[in-house]
């Protein structure tokens, strides 16, 4: 029972440290501070300076200067604006990547948005399910808060990903479903349930004593001479 | 010989322990399992006057800062009360269990375990981890006399 205590001890603690550790220090491409933010800073606001890449991560730089247009497998692509902006997500090496993995999308679809530096071209795959929906959310510009929370869905799939077509567009897919994520936080979760659990054990256990630890107490009669039980 | 005795009503907050006629104090657990098989378990666990918690045999060990008190029971009081007592160095033939000062003949075995709840203690991350370092124990209170009948019949007894 005591090494149940232990690894339970271990398990809510290593939660804790990857609740408190953000998880985007893992992943392998993020914008950097895209989300979470006012609207005012969002896909469409306007910004005083250019900061963050779109995407982030993978050589490039936040000095790189904004370019047009696909540049060689250039850390940027198309249009899109050269500031952060809400659309964050992962970006793909080439379509390949995520069609290999999940297959032809069922619809693909043309959209243009406009941003911070002009219009961006997007083609929108589209694979159904909740994935779906949530992009079409990201791609609006911001996220309502409890999309970050663990009680909604989108909490669990990833930022959609993206990549720069030949053509210049850029090309979004939905984000996927997250396993890490929903086992770190049933982690957490099951860790706080759990000593929510040890404690409320723990003060019924001290109530029930209470209840015979009064008359115990009365067992050890020090202070008063000529006790009649010699128990404590 | 070391003589051991056990005064009370089957409650533990009357409930008297005496080594040699004087009455201890601290005491949180007594066991008894003696038979003519040879068993002889006779255990006291107590609070001693360091604090430490001691573990001894009732008639081999020197019960080693223990705490004793003066008697809690008038005449009047041992009169509702009832006292097992038992004589013995440790060696089944020696022994002599008594009954209100009475010698018994045709034991068996005799049978007493008393323990009181146990105190918790510690606290902090580890009492709420664990609970506390001891859990508080049920009280324990069990004392029993097998006979031997004439017609060789076993009768079980309680004490008190």
């Amino acid at each position: 029972m005591q090494q149940l205590h232990r690894f339970g001890l271990i398990a809510v603690l290593a939660a804790l440290v990857f609740m408190i550790v953000p998880l985007d220090a893992f992943a392998q491409r993020r914008g950097g501070g895209s989300f979470g933010g006012s609207r005012g800073r969002g896909f469409s606001g306007q910004r005083s300076s250019p900061g963050g890449s779109f995407g982030g991560s993978r050589g490039s730089s936040r000095a790189t200067p904004p370019r047009s247009g696909r540049d060689g497998g250039a850390s940027r692509f198309g249009n899109a604006p050269t500031t952060r902006n809400s659309f964050g997500g992962s970006r793909l090496n080439s379509s390949g990547d995520y069609v290999g993995r999940y297959g032809a999308p069922r619809a693909t679809e043309r959209r243009t948005m406009a941003g911070a530096n002009g219009n961006t071209n997007y083609t929108i795959n589209r694979y159904g399910g909740m994935g779906d929906g949530f992009m079409m959310g990201y791609m609006m510009g911001s996220i309502p808060w409890y999309w970050s929370m663990p009680f909604h869905p989108a909490y669990y799939f990833s930022r959609p990903a993206t990549v720069v077509n030949p053509d210049g567009t850029t090309a979004v897919y939905p984000g996927t479903f997250q396993w890490g994520t929903l086992f770190i936080t049933l982690l957490v979760v099951g860790g706080i349930v759990y000593i929510g659990y040890v404690w409320l054990r723990n003060r019924r256990r001290r109530m029930a004593y209470t209840t015979s630890g009064t008359m115990a107490a009365s067992y050890d009669d020090d202070q008063r001479p000529g006790a009649q039980s010699s128990f404590m | 010989m070391p003589e051991f005795s056990i005064e009370g009503n089957g409650r533990l907050e009357k409930t008297a322990i005496y080594y040699n006629g004087e009455q201890l104090d601290g005491v949180r657990e007594v066991f008894l399992n003696i038979d003519e098989q040879g068993t002889f378990d006779a255990l006291l666990m107590y609070m001693g006057t360091d604090g430490r918690s001691y573990t001894k045999n009732i008639f081999t060990d020197y019960l080693e800062n223990v705490r004793t008190e003066p008697p809690g029971f008038t005449d009047e009081d041992a009169r509702q009360l009832s006292m097992l007592t038992v004589i013995s160095d440790g060696d089944l033939e020696s022994t002599v269990v008594a009954r209100n000062n009475e010698e018994q003949f045709g034991v068996v075995s005799v049978f007493v375990h008393i323990k009181a709840p146990s105190v918790p203690e510690g606290g902090g991350l580890r009492a709420f981890f664990g609970g506390s370092k001891q859990i508080p124990d049920a009280t324990e209170f069990r004392a029993e006399i097998v006979y031997r009948e004439d017609n060789g019949d076993l009768t079980t007894e309680g004490v008190f």
